[in-house]
């Protein structure tokens, strides 16, 4: 007993055998690089979706709950008033169709507006990039939100509650251009966030009438027109009316503005991705 | 090489005009175990820092010519996740550096030897575990050069012999940036060495030589 006790102490410095994979080197070349960055999305990714909401995974099923939720309330309220159908009559349709191309560009800004603040100490890894972090986080949510969507849209295809898509690429097109916009106007908070805590507070109060002015529970067509001239301004009310266009075209309406709509989500990347640049020694170090 | 030009590095609540390090320059080629000498607050934690890309310059230029891997600051935790595992931060830190999971996993488990803690969430674990765990993940990615930041000695004497151990394994096929205040470490374990000297580099031929200089420089402060 004592000699093998003895024997261990002995052997206090022996060692298990040592991996021989090499660290990654800053390589500048393109494929290289990007492959780099590829892999280091991939495993941000799988980081964030494991700690996103804790140690539980109730989270994931409340993203599935909380458009549902909208869509529900409104429609008892339709309902309780008596109101007529905006358009067509499928009240439910309309809703979801409305409230799930929202979802997707308010959730994305404000999951990526959190990415940097909520992950310092990554910053600082050497290897990883504020864009790698920023694009992990965007991706998961687009990802979460394909899935909701499938989900609800695709249970009432099955329950015969809709019917499937008139034109899906353009429902496609809309959810790209929704997505971008909700990456720009997240990397834009992002940084903005670190700068300047009370953007963290402002931007969602800021954003809170968007949710009554992008014509998620009217038709634009049916807004007086001094009204309509001011609300077409809002980008994402071009995205809602694109995604339902896409999907049923008693929806169509001759507002509505792709071109627009593309502006909105390729400005808002740009001045997002010259604010990271300007800022990027003030976020690795704030 | 990682070649320094004209660093200067000033923290907020510092005066600008009084920055840690000013007009510093330095080339590290790899070919020799460095140590670099200074006081508390002399800017050797901001050294390794910049050295290893963690924090950008105020001003001056770092460039690290791609052929030459270096490593995060030795035993450096801050990366860990509380709420995930060990193995699964373990996981991660391979994945970023795209070196083998399961190789990685390996070695840290069997080399930090903490049985199941290696499953609890890091929140859950003592401070000791977690540190066995930073070390050895340190060590289970192969760099040309290890950034080491003092190196603070983890756990019973046993697995310290181990951590130094595995550390020399590595350093036959690695060269070290030390920064330290301990003479003796950095006397057993470099050839060359500087000192922090107002912000900027004193270099010497010998660690001998710049050991006595921070000596003496010390003696200085303390009249």
């Amino acid at each position: 007993m004592n000699g093998s006790v003895g024997n261990m102490a002995g052997n206090g410095a022996s060692i298990p055998p040592m991996p021989t994979g090499d660290g990654a080197q800053a390589d500048n070349w393109v494929m290289p690089a990007l492959m780099r960055h590829y892999r280091i999305i991939v495993a941000l990714i799988l980081r964030t979706a494991q700690t996103r909401f804790g140690h539980t995974s109730v989270g994931y099923l409340w993203a599935l709950i909380e458009p549902i939720a909208h869509v529900a309330v409104m429609s008892v309220v339709y309902w309780a008033i008596n109101r007529q159908d905006p358009v067509g009559g499928n009240v439910l349709l309309f809703f979801v169709t409305g409230v799930l191309p929202f979802f997707l560009f308010q959730k994305t800004a404000l999951h990526v507006g959190a990415a940097l603040r909520s992950n310092q100490m990554l910053l600082r890894f050497p290897l990883v990039h504020a864009l790698d972090i920023v694009t992990s986080w965007g991706l998961l949510e687009g990802v979460t939100w394909l899935a909701v969507s499938v989900m609800i849209l695709g249970g009432m295809v099955v329950g015969e509650y809709a019917p499937v898509p008139e034109y899906p690429m353009e429902c496609v097109g809309a959810v790209i251009l929704i997505f971008t916009m909700g990456m720009g106007v997240g990397l834009i908070n992002a940084v903005l966030g670190k700068m300047w805590r009370s953007w963290v507070m402002l931007y969602p109060i800021i954003t809170r009438p968007l949710y009554h002015f992008s014509a998620i529970f009217f038709f634009i067509d049916r807004v007086p027109v001094d009204l309509r001239r001011w609300l077409l301004w809002n980008p994402m009310l071009h995205g809602v009316a694109l995604f339902r266009a896409g999907y049923l075209s008693d929806y169509d309406t001759i507002y509505m503005s792709p071109l627009y709509l593309s502006q909105w989500a390729i400005g808002s990347v740009v001045v997002g991705l010259c604010l990271q640049r300007f800022m990027r020694k003030r976020i690795i170090s704030a | 090489m990682i070649t320094m030009s004209d660093i200067t590095k000033s923290y907020r609540g510092r005066p600008a005009d009084n920055p840690v390090l000013s007009h510093l320059n330095a080339v590290f080629d790899g070919s020799e175990d460095i140590g670099i000498l200074g006081g508390n607050g002399s800017g050797k934690s901001t050294l390794i820092r910049l050295l290893a890309g963690m924090d950008y310059p105020d001003s001056g230029e770092i460039i690290r010519s791609p052929d030459m891997r270096v490593s995060y600051p030795l035993s450096y935790s801050g990366f860990f996740h509380p709420h995930m595992s060990g193995r699964d931060n373990v996981r991660f830190i391979a994945r970023l550096y795209g070196a083998d999971e399961n190789e990685c996993i390996r070695f840290v488990r069997e080399f930090a030897e903490i049985g199941r803690s290696f499953d609890q969430p890091l929140s859950f674990c003592s401070s000791s575990v977690k540190s066995r765990i930073a070390f050895a993940m340190s060590l289970a990615i192969r760099f040309d050069i290890y950034l080491v930041d003092e190196v603070s000695a983890v756990g019973d004497v046993a697995f310290k012999r181990r951590c130094m151990a595995a550390f020399a394994e590595r350093r036959k096929h690695a060269k070290i940036i030390m920064v330290s205040q301990a003479v003796t470490t950095i006397r057993r374990m470099c050839t060359r060495g500087a000192v922090i000297v107002d912000g900027q580099l004193s270099w010497h031929e010998t660690m001998a030589d710049a050991i006595n200089e921070f000596e003496n420089q010390l003696g200085i402060i303390h009249v």
